[in-house]
């Protein structure tokens, strides 16, 4: 039943209105609109966490942490703007938090821009789509080699994950400006690798 | 900022425009959205420009469905253990 659900809004790619009603039922305690956002954003919060750490075992927990708490603190959370952005910005907190455990204040924000993204620097493993002929593959790492962390995980958001500069700017928790500014400035410096 | 990049960074938080982009709006749409691409060259030069990033390939691990599943399952057992 649960497969077959998945399976459906995969191929529909879900629309916002029924997140918000699985949401709601959530809220009033429905286990199985849980079961349902658990399966069907499982796969992309998967990705993302990924991204901040290369840690299969832990991003597996934290989404556990993630939905565990999101459960047990149901009925005090508020309605969602974006449900993809609340769980992908709640994991990014969770995975740096379990990451941060035992670290001082001090360190956090350096830390984070060491471990964030790091999967970027390792360009040859994150460009593994072979239909790119080797030309323009290349020009994409140059690019992609450019930006600042922060840069890759905008564009990462943006382009991979189709999110607006709001959903954005939830997840990596800055302003909408700021969200926009990242994108601009990785889109300006990218501007010689991308000629048409 | 160069108009290029103001103009991309608009156009892709541009609902309608993306949803030409994928080839999903409406005929009206599809319409404005052609003549508009070949108004000018800085258009079409934007419109390349885009597909080129929306191409941009980040790397993906599949999860297979069983994974999900058993996930679930143990999320499951953990919030009946609550």
């Amino acid at each position: 039943m649960l497969a077959k659900y998945i399976t459906q809004t995969k191929q529909s790619s879900g629309h916002d209105n029924d997140w918000n009603v699985l949401w709601a039922e959530i809220q009033a305690g429905n286990k199985d609109s849980l079961a349902k956002i658990f399966c069907y954003t499982y796969e992309p919060l998967f990705n993302y966490g990924f991204k901040i750490a290369q840690d299969e075992y832990l991003i597996k927990d934290c989404i556990q942490e993630l939905f565990l708490n999101l459960w047990l603190k149901r009925e005090k959370i508020g309605t969602a703007y974006s449900v993809k952005s609340y769980l992908m910005s709640s994991l990014r907190r969770v995975i740096l938090r379990n990451l941060e455990k035992g670290k001082n204040q001090a360190k956090r924000h350096y830390e984070y821009d060491l471990i964030a993204f790091n999967e970027v620097q390792n360009i040859e493993d994150l460009l593994i789509h072979f239909e790119t002929e080797n030309e323009k593959k290349q020009q994409m790492m140059e690019a992609l080699r450019t930006l600042s962390y922060r840069q890759k995980e905008a564009i990462y958001l943006k382009f991979y994950n189709g999110l607006s500069y709001e959903e954005i700017a939830t997840i990596m928790q800055v302003n909408r400006q700021s969200a926009y500014n990242h994108i601009s400035s990785a889109i300006h410096k990218m501007q010689d690798y991308i000629a048409v | 900022m160069s108009k290029i990049t103001s103009l991309i960074t608009e156009l892709i938080e541009n609902q309608s425009f993306l949803e030409w982009l994928e080839g999903r709006c409406s005929e009206d749409e599809n319409m404005n959205w052609n003549f508009w691409s070949k108004e000018e060259e800085l258009h079409m030069t934007a419109v390349s420009k885009i597909k080129r990033l929306r191409s941009m390939p980040f790397s993906h691990q599949s999860i297979h469905l069983s994974e999900t599943l058993s996930e679930w399952e143990k999320l499951k057992k953990d919030i009946e253990k609550e």
